[in-house]
């Protein structure tokens, strides 16, 4: 499996935020359920624009949610 | 293995098309073994096989619509228009090898049947190239 170079913590951050399913923060955001399991297990990179509703959701800045870390 | 409603959509595209081309490239073959079967009859199969993948298309995506409807109100999101476009971009080289190859084969054996036939083949495989490319991006990531 292809892993990519963002990390997140959108799976503690859910957790933190009354343990908000998938599907509620995919219809906060507007995208499916299929999307977030793929952010939240690094098969897909959000658009700059997505990262920025999923930090608006959780109301912290964008590095708290994302880290860059480049494979080794 | 756990599959979306547009990957079980895709898979459906890709059994219709494979078994209709499929059954297709039989009569084909039937027509260049026996040439006692008239050429032109593999034009009304072309236009009835088009026509039972458009309708077979039509039911069963419509079906699969009312059975995952909670998944298709979801409609799609930015990463499915980008795995359709990486999937689209791959196949349309494909495709435009097929132009050329039929180009070439049409220099060398200058028959309409088999211009015909070489473009169907390769517009099928872009197809199925396109559908496969998909289903490996919902898997393996984009």
């Amino acid at each position: 499996m292809q892993l990519c170079n963002i990390q997140n913590n959108m799976r503690k951050l859910r957790f933190n935020h009354d343990e908000m399913t998938q599907q509620e923060l995919a219809k906060n955001i507007g995208v499916t359920r299929q999307t977030i399991i793929a952010i939240e297990s690094r098969k897909y990179s959000p658009t700059l624009e997505l990262a920025f509703k999923i930090a608006d959701v959780f109301q912290v800045p964008l590095e708290e949610i994302f880290q860059y870390k480049p494979k080794q | 293995m756990h599959l979306s409603y547009q990957e079980k959509s895709i898979w459906a595209s890709l059994i219709i098309t494979s078994i209709m081309f499929i059954y297709y490239f039989s009569r084909v073959l039937g027509v260049i073994e026996n040439p006692e079967i008239p050429e032109t009859s593999l034009i009304i199969v072309f236009i009835g096989v088009i026509t039972v993948t458009i309708f077979a298309q039509i039911v069963i995506q419509s079906i699969m619509a009312i059975i995952y409807r909670d998944e298709v109100k979801d409609g799609g999101d930015e990463r499915e228009t980008l795995i359709r476009l990486k999937a689209t971009s791959i196949s349309h080289y494909v495709l435009i090898s097929g132009v050329w190859i039929a180009c070439m084969s049409f220099y060398l054996n200058p028959s309409a049947l088999m211009l015909m036939n070489v473009f169907i083949v390769f517009f099928v495989v872009s197809e199925i190239v396109g559908f496969v490319t998909q289903l490996i991006y919902y898997q393996r990531g984009v």
